[in-house]
């Protein structure tokens, strides 16, 4: 157990960016096991929800990703990618095969939190935004990436889904419908890529400490009237068998075990990370 | 990869001695923990010897042996970090009408009262934040004609894990099971009568090998790296359980 579980593979994570994130977590997770890591965010003024911010609007994030995985002794590089835009997924992927010569580990994390709203208000616009995200950003990476997969012998895909994939709340509709579309394509990708040695893995996030679940928190709370440290203190943690939110790193370390060869026969999994959230009251 | 370390932590594995448990021990004695193997074969001392971990003999579907196993190493070993309930028997095959009331309660006893047990004694010796590792199968998910009680006793631990992770995790003790598929083992030899019919089953191609493709799910729940992960029955089946292989639907003359 000397060896580093992901010596000499190379990973790409998307949707890095964020500070707190769980691709950013995930991202340092893998360097730490040995991994070369690619990252990627969208770097462009992002699509905005009201007054809050979406997603890294420049790529600053990026940068510091890259210089902690360095850190930490493996080799990154960093892309400003939409995963919505296959052209720009294509370039991105053929990019890092230039540079790496293989992918052996890919988390389509890169995710959005348009779908939270009630029903009747969400646009098709925003329909059609959450799915491009969730579904077709895996798709459009997968697509590119599978390819190489096959020509090494094998992979992993480990999609972020959540436990919204499983389960759903009020005004979360756009979100948990795509998220649950997630985890039906991930099963697909198990069978249909298990005989080339590939696996595919959804994992169900609960509430974890992050940007992208405050935010839907702040949204929750600007509709439902209240304030979001209100509605903060009203999150059921009681609901929780481990009584505390998550972290993103108690995420990302799961994504880097499921990357290694530690899950050699998980496959077509959807994988709760919740403290026990869905498990009863 | 400090977090998947399992070094001074100090687990037990029950039915150590051959199989999964065997497997499972080993790698723990691999990753760093005091392991006892609890079992109660004859040869138990020498297994537990090279393995690397300390033997406890105890009939698992006695209440009290199962209690004084754990008292026993608390006091031995201090509180205990991680406890796999492993222990189980194959049943054989039988047709809900030809099973036979014996046969029927061996595998409660094993397969699903042991289980009870060690979650009703265990946790009282364990430290705050461990974990609890309950092996089931994934014909507690997915059922085949023959094996009824069995899937049923492996079934009815899932849900023993579930209520088991909301009471206790008060105290962060984490309580989850492991499905796996069919698993190369003592249990299941190559020549045992699942081994080829669920062949095309599998969309990874491969049967899996205990000391290979099981273990890691193990260290991964024993380990710090799981915290966060509490009443989940995770399959380790290489991908059967999330719908039908091309194998299979090859064999049915399907054209996929």
């Amino acid at each position: 157990m000397n060896e580093l579980p992901l010596g000499g593979k190379v990973a790409f994570v998307t949707g890095a960016g964020r500070p707190r994130g769980i691709g950013r977590a995930a991202a340092l997770e893998l360097a730490k096991a040995g991994a070369d890591v690619v990252v990627s965010d969208l770097a462009r003024p992002g699509r905005r929800i009201g007054n809050l911010p979406t997603v890294a609007e420049d790529d600053g994030g990026l940068h510091e990703v890259v210089a902690e995985i360095e850190g930490l002794g493996g080799s990154a590089l960093a892309f400003a990618l939409d995963v919505t835009d296959e052209d720009e997924v294509r370039a991105a992927v053929a990019a890092t095969v230039d540079r790496f010569g293989r992918i052996d580990v890919l988390f389509n994390n890169a995710g959005t939190p348009v779908g939270v709203k009630p029903f009747l208000e969400l646009s098709t616009d925003d329909w059609m935004h959450s799915w491009n995200v969730h579904v077709m950003g895996c798709v459009f990476m997968c697509r590119a990436v599978v390819p190489t997969m096959q020509a090494n012998g094998g992979g992993v895909i480990i999609n972020n889904s959540s436990a919204s994939g499983l389960r759903a709340l009020p005004e979360y509709g756009g979100y948990t419908a795509t998220k649950h579309a997630l985890i039906g394509l991930t099963k697909t990708l198990a069978l249909e890529f298990g005989p080339d040695g590939i696996r595919a893995v959804a994992i169900c996030p609960g509430d974890i400490a992050t940007d992208m679940a405050d935010l839907g928190m702040k949204l929750a709370a600007a509709q439902s009237g209240v304030s979001a440290s209100e509605l903060e203190s009203l999150a059921p943690l009681d609901t929780i068998a481990l009584r505390r939110r998550g972290e993103a790193a108690e995420v990302g370390r799961t994504v880097a075990w499921l990357a290694s060869d530690g899950a050699s026969y998980i496959s077509g999994n959807a994988l709760l990370i919740d403290g026990g959230l869905m498990e009863g009251m | 990869m400090i977090d998947f370390a399992l070094a001074g932590k100090t687990a037990i594995v029950t039915g150590g001695t051959a199989g999964i448990g065997r497997a499972v021990a080993t790698q723990f004695v691999e990753a760093g923990a005091r392991v006892g193997v609890v079992g109660r074969r004859e040869a138990g001392t020498a297994i537990a010897i090279e393995i690397g971990g300390t033997f406890i003999n105890a009939d698992v579907t006695d209440q009290s042996q199962v209690a004084a196993l754990f008292a026993g190493a608390a006091t031995k070993f201090g509180p205990l970090d991680v406890i796999v309930l492993n222990a189980g028997i194959d049943p054989g095959q039988a047709t809900i009408a030809d099973t036979q009331p014996e046969d029927l309660e061996r595998n409660l006893d094993v397969n699903f009262r042991h289980v009870f047990w060690g979650l009703k004694h265990g946790p009282a010796h364990m430290r705050d934040s461990g974990s609890i590792i309950v092996t089931s199968s994934t014909v507690a998910v997915t059922k085949v004609p023959t094996i009824a009680h069995y899937a049923a006793a492996k079934e009815a631990v899932v849900s023993l894990v579930k209520t088991a992770a909301l009471e206790l995790g008060e105290r962060g003790i984490r309580v989850n099971a492991v499905l796996p598929g069919t698993t190369l083992s003592e249990m299941t030899p190559e020549d045992h009568w699942e081994v080829e019919v669920m062949r095309t089953m599998l969309p990874l191609g491969r049967h899996a090998v205990a000391g290979e493709d099981l273990v890691g799910l193990y260290q991964f729940l024993a380990s710090d790296a799981s915290r966060y992960v509490t009443g989940q029955a995770i399959a380790c089946d290489g991908g059967m359980t999330a719908g039908l292989s091309y194998g299979l639907l090859r064999g049915v003359g399907a054209q996929v």
